[in-house]
């Protein structure tokens, strides 16, 4: 089953990690979920897959009351992003989703409807979570047309969706970044194919390099902390991308 | 939103239970979640727009936050007991029938742990199938619309086997339920065994030739009773909670 970990706790808000599940079978990709939670709601991040709504659920319902979920923030469209949406309405149908207004006729293929999505427009939005001020950054085109990360300022967090996201072999299962030069070679090949727009991933490495993180949170893979939060941006800045760049090394699993 | 399980009472009492005396128990009124009132606009509670839903989900987290507590009582009774075997070994031949007693509530708070490390098991049982079967009931709907609206010869069939898969799940789902009231009867029974330990405690208590100890182990039985009545009040909350829905 997979465990809900604590990343960071303060001012009454604390994130959590609900990661790594041994379990899991090896044709579905690994996925890292967040939980924000302040003061009586919480707010969890890419809630994953239908497949793997158990082990989230189970795990979430160890470390937190789920009926504190009152929102979920989709970065984008996928279905390792959000197809799971189906089981938490049906949970929970007062729930409500943020997601790119470019995604919020598409994504109700997967479930929900009209009144269960708040659009956000493409150059983002604050948001607040019991007071907690948080911020909805545009992230277009990395790799999704309407992609979105979601920014904690008083944590100083970025989940940053399928930017940083590494394929780890199963072996690997350590939470953070321990190693960033050997951990770098799993998000190589991913970053290469997936992210097609070198504008976009130069507009976004040139704001968060004035934005302060402690900690760079993916998807998928580890989270980055501390200096290796720089390296990233640093690194992703240099990585050749762009339409098929790259694209016959590395990758061998899609998302 | 439902915080039922985690009000447990306000007062308990031996007599409640016919064990003959009573204990002031000093219980929180309320261990519900502090609720925010200066939340913002878009982080207020959404409303409820289908109602409150008492689906297979909402069960499970029912259970789950139930043995949240259950385990923290079992800790603090684990704790206390053993402060009183300790206490009780000090003082020799005269109070080994307080030592045997707390020695007992030690095994049953231990107990407790395993029982509740076997219902956490079974809940996350519970989420896999509920999840199923909420899947399968969704799809269930999609293809009886479809298949309503088509005249292929193999309509009627493919409905059936549909409603069938569905039923299954159901069927599976029910049995799972049956496990786990069961295991929640078990944790009842075992509570109401505490309860009555508790008891024998406070006699065992003024075995005592010292009046100073005797208070103090008096007030150790009363701490023994609390919290297994703490365990048996939220024990038959969730029983009538889950019980009342199968």
């Amino acid at each position: 089953m997979k465990k809900t970990v604590l990343l960071s706790e303060g001012e009454g808000c604390t994130w959590s990690v609900i990661a790594r599940d041994p379990e899991r079978p090896s044709h579905l990709i690994d996925t890292n979920e967040y939980v924000v939670a302040a003061g009586d709601v919480a707010l969890l991040t890419d809630p994953g897959g239908q497949e793997i709504f158990p082990a989230v659920f189970s795990a979430l319902s160890a470390a937190y009351d789920p009926r504190r979920i009152t929102h979920i923030f989709a970065s984008h469209q996928d279905p390792d992003v959000i197809s799971s949406l189906a089981l938490w309405l049906e949970f929970n149908p007062a729930i409500r989703c943020y997601a790119s207004w470019l995604w919020c006729t598409f994504i109700p293929h997967f479930g929900g409807d009209a009144q269960t999505f708040i659009p956000v427009p493409d150059d983002g939005i604050p948001i607040e979570l019991s007071g907690r001020p948080l911020r909805i950054l545009p992230a277009h085109y990395l790799h999704s047309s309407g992609n979105l990360h979601l920014y904690d300022p008083g944590a100083k967090v970025l989940f940053s969706g399928d930017v940083g996201a590494a394929l780890l072999p199963p072996d690997d299962s350590s939470l953070f970044v321990e190693n960033f030069d050997r951990h770098i070679r799993y998000a190589d090949g991913f970053h290469r194919r997936w992210m097609g727009s070198r504008e976009a991933r130069d507009a976004w490495c040139e704001r968060t390099s004035r934005m302060s993180i402690d900690m760079l949170c993916p998807q998928h893979g580890a989270i980055y902390r501390g200096a290796d939060v720089g390296r990233f941006i640093d690194w992703f800045g240099s990585l050749p991308i762009g339409i098929l760049s790259g694209s016959k090394s590395t990758v061998r699993r899609d998302t | 939103m439902r915080r039922g399980l985690l009000r447990p009472c306000d007062r308990a009492d031996f007599s409640r239970k016919n064990v003959g005396y009573a204990f002031a128990c000093e219980l929180p009124s309320d261990c519900a979640e502090a609720v925010d009132t200066k939340r913002t606009v878009s982080a207020e509670r959404p409303q409820k727009r289908q109602g409150e839903r008492q689906g297979e989900l909402n069960q499970v987290v029912s259970l789950n936050e139930a043995a949240k507590v259950l385990s923290r009582c079992s800790f603090e009774i684990n704790l206390r007991a053993l402060d009183a075997i300790v206490q009780s070994k000090r003082s020799g031949r005269r109070l080994r029938g307080f030592d045997e007693v707390s020695t007992q509530m030690r095994t049953w708070s231990r107990e407790l742990v395993q029982q509740l490390d076997e219902l956490r098991a079974l809940s996350c049982e519970a989420v896999g199938l509920a999840s199923l079967f909420i899947r399968q009931r969704r799809m269930t709907g999609l293809m009886t619309s479809a298949l309503a609206s088509s005249a292929f010869p193999g309509a009627s069939a493919m409905q059936a086997t549909v409603s069938a898969t569905l039923e299954g799940r159901q069927a599976d789902l029910k049995i799972l339920w049956r496990r786990i009231i069961a295991a929640v009867e078990g944790l009842n029974l075992q509570g109401m065994m505490a309860c009555v330990l508790s008891r024998s405690a406070l006699i065992e208590a003024t075995s005592s030739p010292d009046a100073e100890q005797r208070v103090q182990l008096g007030h150790v039985s009363q701490d023994f009773y609390k919290k297994s009545d703490e365990v048996v009040e939220i024990v038959r909350a969730l029983a009538k909670e889950i019980g009342s829905s199968r």
